[in-house]
């Protein structure tokens, strides 16, 4: 906390120059966002330039709580030339977030898309909340913003990055065959989500991907900078993909190991607008009949309602059928905790 | 005059390139001027790496690549049916930005600027696309939606409004 306290201090201050060389002002900034939304309950100046790693060409955000329920459409407000992105949350949307984050660790037993999506979205927003300006607040909302600047925050945000990394690393290890260039890039991103999750446990947890760098060096990290440099440069070819992906489980293995965890799983869903049908001994298996691959057999039924279809270990190998299934992108995958 | 044998592919390719090319390829270009201007290489080289991989993206939605990928997919494939030279050629212009300085970062710049231009232009509009980083930006996407939408339906093709979009009420698990 230390480490996020210090890049507060040194955000404000950036964000102050950043204000003064447009002729604005955190009052200025306020009034911009009070232009465009009316009564708001809590006004938080956010960015990458408030948690100590922008540049000049950053955006300001600016998160704002009201009351009514909202859409995530983007609001722009401007001061003089700059640009100011306004993203609303409803009151009753965020009310349970620090409790329902706090109290419950990733994953859960059940992870379908839009369960992976609000998590990370809530995840997101609670550390730009929590470490960003508050340019105002009402009725409260400053102890709601305050629960975000505790210590669980930082492990709840290394968890999620840690899982990713873990996600994207048996996604890669599922495509090697198939798919060896695509594979290689995942290993990429999941050594980026480990990183990620080293750098939120050094107090860098701020969500911006693109400024892996900045948050490694702001803390000191030279072991890690170093690490992430050796794999930057990702192969081109199928052919370069092999000898990359040993690089990258290289680097996952000194900064993870395994995943030491038998309590997780890997599990299977079918993706929106994923159809199947039987023609003779064959499945033909489309996604909005736009792209589709044909299998001999059966695959797994495509549950009327959302449900997982294939769950095992993380170091088990799914059926042939469903392989084929995930490498032709047609499920996602999910980690999650098994129940005892 | 273009022709195409498949038209539910030209339209996804048409209007969904677009809105990607919206959402994830148009900022990124402010975003790599930004860490150059400030010499910060390693970030510019980042953004590089995830503009690159999204415009051939784009790229592969005319030929087979996924129309609505999911968020966070492991197995969305951003090469699909892509040729392995058109594949070299977006990779290795974003991996020389591992080596950028103040030599040859101007130069490599305007490269990925006009491979990005490219990979616009490819997409069949008239015009440049509208900044969607601007004051007008949510109307540029609607505009987008407007545009498509009723050709989209007829296809039973995805709609374009963006999942990010969408009201978001409940709490989190």
């Amino acid at each position: 906390m230390a480490q996020a306290r210090m890049n507060e201090t040194e955000g404000i201050r950036r964000l102050d120059a950043f204000l003064a060389s447009r002729g604005a002002s955190r009052a200025t900034l306020l009034s911009s966002v009070t232009d465009v939304v009316d009564r708001p309950l809590l006004v938080v100046a956010t960015g990458s330039i408030l948690h100590g790693v922008g540049n000049e060409r950053s955006d300001v955000d600016v998160n704002v709580i009201v009351e009514r329920a909202v859409t995530r459409m983007p609001m722009v407000a401007s001061i003089r030339d700059t640009l100011i992105d306004i993203l609303l949350f409803g009151a009753s949307e965020v009310a349970g977030w620090a409790t329902a984050i706090r109290d419950q660790p990733w994953p859960p037993p059940s992870v379908a898309v839009e369960e992976w999506s609000r998590r990370k979205v809530a995840l997101v927003n609670c550390t730009r909340f929590g470490y960003g300006f508050m340019l105002s607040a009402r009725e409260g909302w400053e102890s709601w913003r305050d629960e975000f600047r505790q210590p669980w925050v930082a492990m709840r945000v290394a968890e999620w990055w840690r899982i990713e990394s873990i996600r994207l690393q048996i996604g890669a290890r599922w495509l090697a065959k198939a798919k060896p260039l695509l594979s290689a890039h995942r290993l990429l991103e999941s050594v980026f989500a480990e990183l990620e999750s080293r750098a939120a446990l050094s107090g860098q947890f701020y969500f911006g991907s693109k400024w892996i760098f900045e948050k490694l060096r702001a803390v000191g990290d030279t072991r890690a900078l170093a690490a992430l440099r050796r794999v930057m440069r990702a192969p081109t070819t199928s052919q370069d993909a092999p000898d990359y992906a040993a690089q990258c489980e290289a680097v996952l293995e000194e900064f993870r190991g395994g995943w030491n965890d038998s309590s997780l799983a890997a599990q299977l869903w079918y993706l929106p607008g994923v159809s199947a049908h039987r023609v003779d001994t064959q499945t033909l298996v489309s996604r909005w009949y736009l792209r589709g691959i044909e299998l001999p057999g059966r695959v797994p039924e495509i549950p009327t309602q959302p449900k997982p279809f294939w769950e095992g270990p993380l170091d088990a190998q799914p059926p042939a059928e469903v392989l084929a299934l995930f490498t032709a992108d047609m499920t996602w995958l999910a980690i999650t905790r098994r129940t005892p | 005059m273009t022709s195409f044998t498949d038209v539910r592919r030209r339209v996804a390719y048409r209007a969904h390139g677009a809105l990607r090319f919206l959402d994830d390829v148009q900022g990124g270009i402010a975003d790599i001027e930004g860490a150059i201007a400030e010499r910060q290489y390693d970030v510019a080289a980042f953004a590089a790496h995830y503009l690159a991989v999204a415009c051939l993206s784009i790229r592969s939605l005319e030929r087979a690549g996924e129309i609505a990928p999911c968020a966070g997919s492991v197995s969305f494939d951003v090469f699909e049916g892509l040729a392995s030279e058109e594949i070299t050629a977006g990779l290795a212009l974003a991996n020389e930005a591992c080596s950028l300085d103040e030599q040859t970062a101007a130069t490599w710049l305007n490269s990925f600027r006009l491979y990005v231009a490219e990979t616009e232009r490819l997409l069949g509009y008239d015009a440049p696309l509208l900044v969607l980083r601007s004051l007008n930006g949510p109307f540029v996407v609607i505009g987008m939606i407007r545009r498509w939408s009723a050709l989209l339906d007829e296809l039973n093709l995805p709609g374009l409004l963006p999942s990010s979009w969408v009201t978001s009420k409940q709490p989190p698990a």
